[in-house]
């Protein structure tokens, strides 16, 4: 039983990481309905971007600043070259592109960061461990984590549920002409949002890069845990990306403390329990594709 | 203030437009008539941009609107009322009419202005729009278009579906726009309505006008009325 509090504190620590690392994903998925299989390529290159300007300038913060820009323009750029143009072809084409996508930024990557795992030492102001009365001690950044995942989960929600711009993402959602009949350039919004899901992913990459460290191949294995976490919480919906990757954390945590023989799988089986019992995803209003 | 000249449009292959010429002047109702799929909601399409013409040209004032983008049409001063009033059903009523806010062009309608003219939709601000009855929805779509300040507004079946009571409302706020000087095009199907609000009438038959009066003159004249609108 004096096993129990710290994985739970360990469980919640790596939902907010699913959750820092599906949101990006979610939101251009839910507002944009573009399935994005480059994301993972995204949070990858936020974290080595970081890397560099940790190297160059030994200031955390720097990185938090400057990654989201870099990501967000290139997603950008990405956007209004190639993606728009998929926009009304349907799902197959914005799968094969995105995938193409990965393919070549997972090879640049490697090309100019090296094959080999590099590690992200977290801010000195965030280092050192917290101890809980004695009986257990967790790193203060994955603590920071937790303020982070919670802090940007209410960001994202003030956004699109309280502001004028998220009442016109969310209506472009459900009719894009008639927004654009009232007088909104709504490829710029649409362009917008794909430039923050983006500058969310790479900044999410390098606030986990302590945690998870770097190396090739992160990009898709961060691409499958966000995959996992909006089909359990469900397609394109912001609550659900929260619940959902809480939900898949604290099983990974507790499955691997109490049924370690699991540990490999646990959460793909709740990813097939999900869409066995409940196809559409906890929170989600429509079908899985 | 808006005329089309020899517009032609189409849906896919089928050529739905075929040469439409309508004049709306400055401070004018006109209703355009006809029975359905004759092109009627294609031409308002036509001219906000949603179904561009490939020939012909559509004049808001001094410019050509033809080729440009919806939006921009739109910022030109044009409001939509569209057919099936199209709110955004998911979003609250407050945040169907400030999403598309702006102050340019003529008038000078703001929110508090609209609730003055509609109190109802203040009432139900928060409700999502989707669960607001057929007319309470029709009074936000048109308050919407109003609140984005248009010189000109076209309005698509805007007395479709509703009760005869609701008709009549919607009839005197179409009225009391045009008395505060608006232009409007509106696309009707309930003839006594659109004759008691417009000063002129266009019928239009398989994508062209077909008839063309006052609406004093429609009203007089059975035959028309029956050949075109079978009634």
């Amino acid at each position: 039983m004096d096993q129990l509090l710290p994985q739970l504190v360990n469980g919640l620590v790596l939902g907010l990481l699913l959750f820092l690392i599906a949101a990006g994903f979610s939101l251009i998925f839910g507002l944009m309905d573009v399935i994005n299989l480059a994301h993972g390529s995204f949070l990858l290159f936020g974290g080595y971007v970081g890397l560099t300007v940790i190297r160059s300038t030994g200031n955390f913060w720097l990185a938090v600043a400057v990654v989201p820009l870099v990501t967000g323009a290139v997603g950008l750029a990405i956007e209004v070259t190639v993606l728009r143009r998929t926009y009304t072809r349907g799902h197959l084409i914005q799968v094969l592109l995105t995938l193409g996508l990965a393919l070549i930024a997972a090879d640049l990557m490697r090309w100019n960061w090296g094959a080999y795992v590099e590690s992200v030492d977290a801010p000195a102001a965030l280092a050192g461990l917290v101890d809980f009365g004695g009986v257990f001690q967790v790193p203060l950044y994955r603590l920071a984590i937790i303020g982070f995942g919670l802090l940007l989960a209410g960001a994202m929600w003030v956004v699109l549920e309280r502001t004028r711009l998220g009442a016109i993402v969310r209506a472009g959602v459900q009719d894009r002409e008639m927004v654009a009949a009232l007088g909104i350039d709504i490829d710029k919004v649409v362009a917008g949002v794909f430039a923050l899901g983006t500058a969310l992913a790479g900044l999410s990459g390098l606030l986990a890069a302590p945690v998870t460290s770097l190396y090739p191949g992160l990009d898709f294995d961060f691409l499958i845990l966000a995959l996992v976490v909006v089909v359990v919480g469900g397609m394109g919906s912001l609550k659900g990306a929260f619940w959902g990757a809480l939900l898949v954390g604290m099983t990974d945590v507790l499955g691997k403390a109490y049924f370690p023989e699991f540990s490999l799988f646990a959460i793909f089986l709740i990813m097939a329990i999900v869409l066995l019992v409940r196809p559409q995803g906890l929170f989600g209003t429509r079908e899985a594709t | 203030m808006l005329r089309l000249d020899g517009v032609h449009a189409y849906y896919g292959d089928s050529h739905v437009l075929q040469g439409v010429d309508l004049v709306v002047g400055e401070g004018e109702v006109v209703a355009l008539l006809g029975r359905n799929g004759m092109g009627k909601t294609t031409t308002i399409s036509a001219i906000v941009g949603l179904v561009p013409p490939r020939r012909g040209s559509v004049r808001f004032g001094s410019d050509e609107l033809v080729d440009r983008a919806p939006y921009d049409i739109a910022r030109l001063g044009i409001g939509l009322v569209p057919q099936g009033r199209r709110l955004f059903p998911e979003l609250t009523v407050r945040e169907n009419l400030t999403l598309a806010m702006r102050t340019s062009g003529g008038a000078s309608w703001t929110l508090d202005r609209i609730h003055e003219m509609f109190p109802i939709l203040e009432m139900r601000g928060q409700v999502p729009a989707g669960r607001l009855s057929g007319g309470e929805q029709q009074m936000a779509a048109i308050a919407r278009a109003l609140l984005t300040n248009p010189r000109l507004i076209l309005l698509d079946e805007p007395s479709e579906g509703l009760a005869p009571i609701i008709v009549e409302q919607i009839g005197e706020i179409v009225a009391d726009l045009r008395d505060r000087g608006l232009s409007v095009l509106l696309v009707e199907q309930n003839l006594p309505m659109a004759l008691a609000v417009a000063d002129r009438c266009s019928i239009m038959s398989k994508g062209v006008i077909v008839y063309e009066g006052t609406a004093a003159e429609l009203a007089a004249d059975e035959e028309a009325r029956a050949r075109h609108l079978g009634v």
